[in-house]
């Protein structure tokens, strides 16, 4: 891997327009948008843009003061204005559908609320309340469903509102003080989910349609991250990687690895998937403020287990905060809000 | 499965966090290995005397540094000896790095704080709501110890 760019001042909210590696930036009311090589294309000040999703190579800027969106297409050319503002709270694929996108949309005059937007033409097709299932949306299912979470239940409700099943975590895991994992992923019709209660930690797998509970893993734990059939487990210790198709379980303890290579046992890691390989970062040592060796990261190899590739970051750019991967390029987004790009060589 | 992980508080473990060689105030930086009802660490910072504790250190090593690293509250922990640190006191320095707050973006104080900001969440309803959170005493006593 070798560095394609480094970008300063980059808040955590920035986005990667995957058909062409194109990075858009909203910072300080700027939308600054860069190209593949790490080289400013655009810079609008005009009415605070901000880019917002972006979906089949198409990027929503939203324009805040005058309550529209320009869509642009992977040329950057605008192929469609609207009269709403759309954004979604966490990944856009968790809000997606094969033909919709249920995001959050701001229009002139009336509260924010879930709008169902065509992925064609661009159009709301219907609006509902923001405020729906047991306050918001977690992951939508399909053009009919959705998952929604509480402190202390997950459920399935229609786009009317209605609860179609629900479970309390503490009856699935059967301990009283239960909580669930951040991430919440659906696979071939199963939602996948970790409890966590009593020293346990269990993964469950329940039929979206019915809610009946199809898998249970025991011991699991780590960060979420699904890559077509597989799950992917993601801990400092160990890896597990669970095939949703055969039903078998791979478990990797990369702690002794870890040591042998000089990274030492993994604290607060970020992690990426991307064609079966696993990106991970090294907290340790890595604060800009208190610390003296950099962010440490890395490439593993789990069919093979080993380490492909690390490498180191300077000090002064601190914690990596998150990792993501797409087209043999990795992007580092560190404390110091500096975004580093490397790509394969 | 393989191994079993050490997630029980009978079998914890401790060890240096990082090198803190440059630290002069506080006296000793833990992480506790698995020890989060999750699964995973959790940052332990230890402050001792009256003076281990200011608008800095809230900026540098709370803001900066813990919230920044951690993906869920009960990932860190402050233990507390004899400082003069309030619930009013943090506030009052959270408040007065707001924009170091900021910073941390929407996804993360989303992560953080359970809510369901986005782009369009002005800047500061994201601070505020960080603040807010610490200014009930149940939820400060629960990382401030």
């Amino acid at each position: 891997m070798k560095i394609n760019s480094i970008i300063k001042g980059v808040p955590s909210s920035y986005k990667i327009n995957d058909c062409t590696n194109y990075i858009y930036i909203n910072s300080d009311d700027i939308l600054k948008i860069y190209n593949n090589q790490g080289i400013i294309v655009k810079v609008d000040e005009l009415n605070k843009p901000k880019a917002t999703i972006i979906s089949n190579c198409n990027t929503w800027i939203g324009n805040p003061i005058l309550y529209r969106s320009t869509i642009l297409n992977e040329t950057l050319e605008p192929i469609k204005e609207v009269d709403y503002l759309a954004s979604t709270w966490k990944a856009v694929d968790d809000f997606s559908t094969k033909n919709y996108i249920y995001a959050t949309v701001y229009k002139k005059d009336s509260l924010k609320k879930i709008g169902k937007i065509s992925k064609k033409d661009f159009d709301i097709e219907e609006l509902y309340d923001f405020e729906i299932g047991f306050g918001s949306i977690y992951l939508v299912i399909s053009d009919v469903f959705f998952i929604s979470i509480s402190i202390n239940k997950i459920g399935l409700f229609n786009f009317e509102n209605e609860a179609i099943w629900q479970h309390s975590y503490s009856d699935l895991l059967d301990e009283e003080d239960t909580k669930i994992s951040t991430e919440i992923v659906e696979v071939s019709g199963v939602v996948y989910f970790l409890l966590h209660g009593g020293g346990k930690h269990e993964c469950f797998g329940l039929n979206a349609n019915t809610g009946e509970i199809v898998k249970r893993i025991s011991n699991i734990v780590g960060d979420i991250i699904v890559e077509n059939e597989f799950i992917y487990f993601l801990h400092s210790e160990i890896i597990t990687i669970y095939n949703t198709q055969n039903d078998k379980i791979i478990t990797w303890e990369i702690e002794n690895l870890m040591i042998e290579k000089g990274i030492e046992r993994l604290w607060f890691p970020r992690w990426a998937i991307d064609n079966g390989l696993i990106y991970f970062s090294q907290s340790k040592g890595a604060d800009r403020n208190s610390d003296n060796v950099g962010a440490r990261f890395g490439v593993l190899d789990p069919t093979k287990k080993e380490l492909l590739w690390h490498d180191k970051l300077p000090l002064e750019n601190g914690i990596i905060g998150s990792i993501k991967v797409n087209q043999n390029r990795i992007y580092l987004h560190t404390q110091d809000q500096t975004l580093f790009v490397y790509e394969k060589e | 499965m393989g191994k079993e992980l050490a997630f029980k508080g009978k079998n914890i473990q401790l060890e240096l966090r990082v090198d803190n060689a440059r630290e002069t105030f506080s006296f000793i930086d833990l992480a506790c290995k698995n020890c989060a009802s999750n699964g995973k660490d959790i940052l332990i910072e230890y402050k001792s005397g009256a003076g281990s504790i200011t608008k800095e250190t809230i900026k540098k090593q709370f803001i900066e540094r813990d919230l920044f690293t951690a993906n869920s509250l009960e990932e860190i922990q402050w233990r507390l000896k004899n400082t003069t640190l309030t619930k009013d006191k943090l506030v009052g320095w959270l408040t007065d790095n707001k924009s170091s707050i900021e910073k941390l973006g929407y996804e993360k104080i989303n992560k953080l704080f359970g809510k369901n900001f986005d782009d369009f969440t002005p800047s500061n309803e994201l601070s505020q709501a960080s603040i807010d959170y610490f200014a009930n005493i149940n939820n400060y006593n629960k990382i401030f110890k």
